[in-house]
């Protein structure tokens, strides 16, 4: 569409297209077995997981997450100066790109609308006005879709604090995000009592969500922990 | 809906008293008063109407094809459409996803079972013409309805037909109707220290966050989640407060089936 | 003082309470959240009190507000103060401070930024223009009623976007709807007006306080020239209203022939002149001094 060109600034050839290789064979994409007792041992998966910020200079702030087979790295653009009418406080857009071919359109935009709704709850809105942030959530690769794809959600919030913070936005608390494993439930929290989000796909009825959120809650001030201490031996 | 700053300030402090003051007088656990047709679409194997008092209108058809199990993967398809929205927007889509989600899990294979090779596959058509709140609840509702009141043709020919190659006959007249429990999904907006069931729109737009809790065969089940009733004023809440959410949905859940099943 | 102020903080961190007695029982000390920091309500054994925290990475920076300052938004004071008990007020002495937290400068832009690492801060995301503050703008377009511009910097804070959020190099990418641009605009143009700074209007009657309705825009700015200017307010969605009607505001940078020609000094308020040439070009200037 010709209103869609981008006239003020040399772009590359039109029909460039980026590089894509050929999925693995089925032999070599060893699925990793889940250990139910491994899900609920919240200290070794801190060891385990690796974290980067900042390598996408291109974006405003980007983070890199990588535990257990799920890959997710996470660029925030913004605030960016949107046009139209008036808006007092940013708004947001999150955006999920699967380079794994494993996700469907549903599941998709359940991610994304997880990540918004905790996100607006904590990034200070009212300072960025006649603004937008956007936030790409890009999944390189996947532990187990159907089983513990609420995992990979929780992996991708906890990456997203990591992104905002280091495009310097401004958020209340940091949003931190732990994953019941027995009960296929995910959920938020800021100030280590407080939930921002909350999504349960259990099979069974949700009458122990108390004993749910007790659990996730001990866990999340563990990754809480975790988080601080990267944020502060990584900026001092 | 954009509400002035003082209005917004005026409702919110309104809901957050004990008891809550909600702007038409309701107690936090009343629903707003329903209308409801059913059975009104020829063409549809089941089909259910409900109003609600603010005039959003939402439309549920259901239809049956005969397929063959062993081709098709899911015996429910779920269509969402809302007026003013487009399909593709993130909003259609997150509806359509916790419906397809309740009705694949929650429709027992069992009832739309014919033969050890043919099934029923439902269709659940869900139009909401007029739309002023969250709709989620209104729409399990609606489908509540029309599941409860669906008529699915019955099967004359043999029910074991695993060695003969036959596609089943049905009857010219007579109908099956359709067995089993169904899903709903109740919305409960929680302002400061207090929740309230079916919010309206003014009471979405000064809401702190939203939860939405479904109920299935005297339980709450998955999914649960909070959802955005508003665009600029989430905040977090406390644990105590969705667990006294569940409680409430808990209380009142039986009535809402209970009048459903009266509704003729 | 009873409590000490981490120098180091991550978001969510209490900072300090918005009111702190110190030794001398008479003094008391306020603070008031600046850039990367909130003041948010918290309960403590069932007593609401007011804190501020930090929502960035960064280190702690405690300025103190002089009191000339305090009278100019002694109107905000007032309020304030009968929140915080107002005969508090009489009896205390209060010295207020100003709390902020400065994120750590790691971005590739900062390394370059010798000048005023201490009060300047680069880091574009907490320098969005806000009502009254003094900006340097680009003439983009003009028109018979009003010139418009783009605004670079905010005086004091750095620039407002190192990248205006497209991405550093240019290409950054945009969501298929259209991101968060789409949320007041269609599609096509949110995605096409890529890349675009915050824009600002000037209309004719605010160029200058005196002989408002003789202004001629062509007469008082040509495109290109760097223009000093204050925020009149947020404006609309598209761009924010600026003003020139004070003697220090202005051309503070220009060229001759529509930037063909040389660097303009400003002789006079209405004048400049080219430095090669001699040539008198006419121009709404900035006092320099």
């Amino acid at each position: 569409m010709a209103t869609t060109i981008d006239r003020r600034r040399l772009l590359g050839p039109a029909n460039a297209k980026p590089l894509v290789f050929a999925p693995l064979p089925e032999e070599y994409q060893q699925k990793l077995q889940i250990d139910a007792s491994k899900e609920d041992d919240i200290e070794s998966q801190i060891t385990r997981t690796f974290i980067k910020s900042g390598l996408i200079t291109n974006a405003n702030g980007s983070s890199f997450l990588e535990l257990d087979g799920n890959i997710v790295s996470i660029s925030v653009y913004g605030p960016r100066p949107i046009r139209g009418s008036f808006v007092e406080k940013t708004t947001l857009s999150v955006n999920l790109e699967d380079n794994t071919g494993l996700f469907n359109d549903l599941l998709n935009k359940k991610f994304c609308q997880y990540i918004e709704n905790n996100f607006l709850s904590v990034i200070n809105l009212s300072k960025y006005p006649k603004s937008g942030i956007d936030i790409f959530i890009n999944i390189i690769s996947v532990q187990d879709i159907d089983q513990l794809y609420l995992k990979l959600l929780s992996l991708v919030s906890d990456a997203t604090t990591l992104a905002i913070i280091d495009a310097g936005i401004e958020i209340i608390d940091l949003v931190v995000s732990s994953f019941d494993y027995e009960n296929n439930t995910v959920l938020s929290y800021i100030k280590n009592d407080e939930i921002v989000g909350i999504l349960g796909e259990s099979e069974d009825s949700i009458e122990n969500l108390s004993k749910i959120i007790e659990k996730t809650q001990k866990k999340s001030i563990h990754v809480k922990n975790a988080l601080t201490t990267h944020l502060i031996s990584t900026s001092q | 809906m954009i509400l002035s700053a003082t209005e917004r300030s005026y409702l919110y402090e309104l809901l957050q008293q004990t008891p809550p003051i909600r702007p038409d007088g309701r107690s936090n656990k009343q629903f707003r008063p329903i209308q409801s047709h059913i059975g009104f679409l020829d063409n549809s194997n089941g089909s259910a109407k409900i109003t609600l008092s603010d005039g959003s209108e939402c439309i549920v058809s259901i239809k049956a094809e005969v397929v063959e199990k062993s081709t098709t993967n899911e015996l429910v398809s779920v269509d969402v459409d809302v007026s003013g929205h487009r399909d593709d927007t993130s909003f259609i889509l997150n509806l359509q996803s916790s419906l397809k989600t309740l009705y694949l899990k929650h429709i027992s294979s069992e009832s739309l079972n014919l033969t050890t090779k043919f099934a029923y596959k439902l269709f659940i058509d869900v139009l909401v013409i007029s739309n002023y709140s969250y709709p989620l609840t209104l729409m399990t509702f609606t489908s509540y309805l029309a599941l409860n009141n669906t008529y699915l043709p019955k099967i004359t020919s043999s029910v074991d037909d695993k060695e003969i190659e036959e596609q089943p006959t049905f009857h010219d007249y007579e109908f099956n109707k359709l067995i089993g429990q169904f899903p709903i999904v109740f919305t409960v907006a929680i302002i400061g220290k207090n929740y309230i069931i079916d919010p309206n729109i003014e009471e979405m737009e000064v809401s702190d966050n939203g939860l939405i809790i479904s109920w299935f065969n005297g339980k709450p089940i998955s999914p649960i989640q909070n959802v955005k009733l508003n665009d600029g004023n989430l905040k977090s809440v406390k644990p105590q407060l969705i667990l006294q959410s569940i409680d409430l949905v808990k209380e009142v859940a039986n009535d809402v089936i209970n009048s459903l099943n009266s509704a003729e | 003082m009873s409590i000490e102020i981490p120098s180091f903080t991550v978001p969510g961190q209490p900072l300090c309470p918005t009111l702190q007695k110190t030794k001398d029982p008479k003094l008391v000390h306020k603070f008031e959240p600046g850039n990367g920091a909130i003041l948010q309500q918290v309960e403590i054994n069932n007593k609401k009190t007011s804190i501020i925290s930090s929502t960035l990475v960064g280190k702690v920076q405690i300025e103190e507000i002089l009191e000339d300052e305090k009278e100019t938004t002694d109107g905000q004071d007032e309020e304030e103060s009968k929140n915080s008990q107002k005969e508090d007020n009489e009896e205390y002495n209060i010295k207020k401070f100003k709390i902020s937290v400065i994120p750590n400068l790691k971005n590739q832009y900062n390394e370059f930024d010798f000048i005023n690492k201490e009060t300047t801060n680069t880091n574009f995301a907490t320098n969005l223009p806000k009502e009254g503050d003094i900006v340097l703008s680009r003439v983009t377009k003009l028109n018979l009623k009003q010139a418009f511009v783009e605004i670079l910097a905010v005086e004091g804070s750095g620039n407002v976007l190192t990248d205006s959020g497209i991405g550093s190099n240019g290409h950054g990418i945009i969501a298929p709807g259209g991101g968060s641009g789409a949320a007041t605009f269609s599609i096509h143009q949110a995605s096409s007006d890529l890349g675009e700074t915050f824009k600002g209007i000037i209309r004719s009657q605010d160029v200058r306080s005196t002989d408002r309705d003789k202004v001629k825009i062509i007469e008082s700015f040509k495109p290109g020239d760097i223009i000093r200017a204050q925020i009149l307010s947020l404006g609309d969605g598209t761009n924010y209203y600026l003003t020139t009607s004070r003697n220090d505001l202005g051309v503070v940078y220009a060229k001759s022939y529509n930037g063909a020609g040389g660097l303009m000094y400003a002789i006079d308020w209405q004048t400049m002149v080219c430095s090669k040439t001699g040539e008198l070009e006419s121009r709404k200037c900035a006092k320099p001094f």
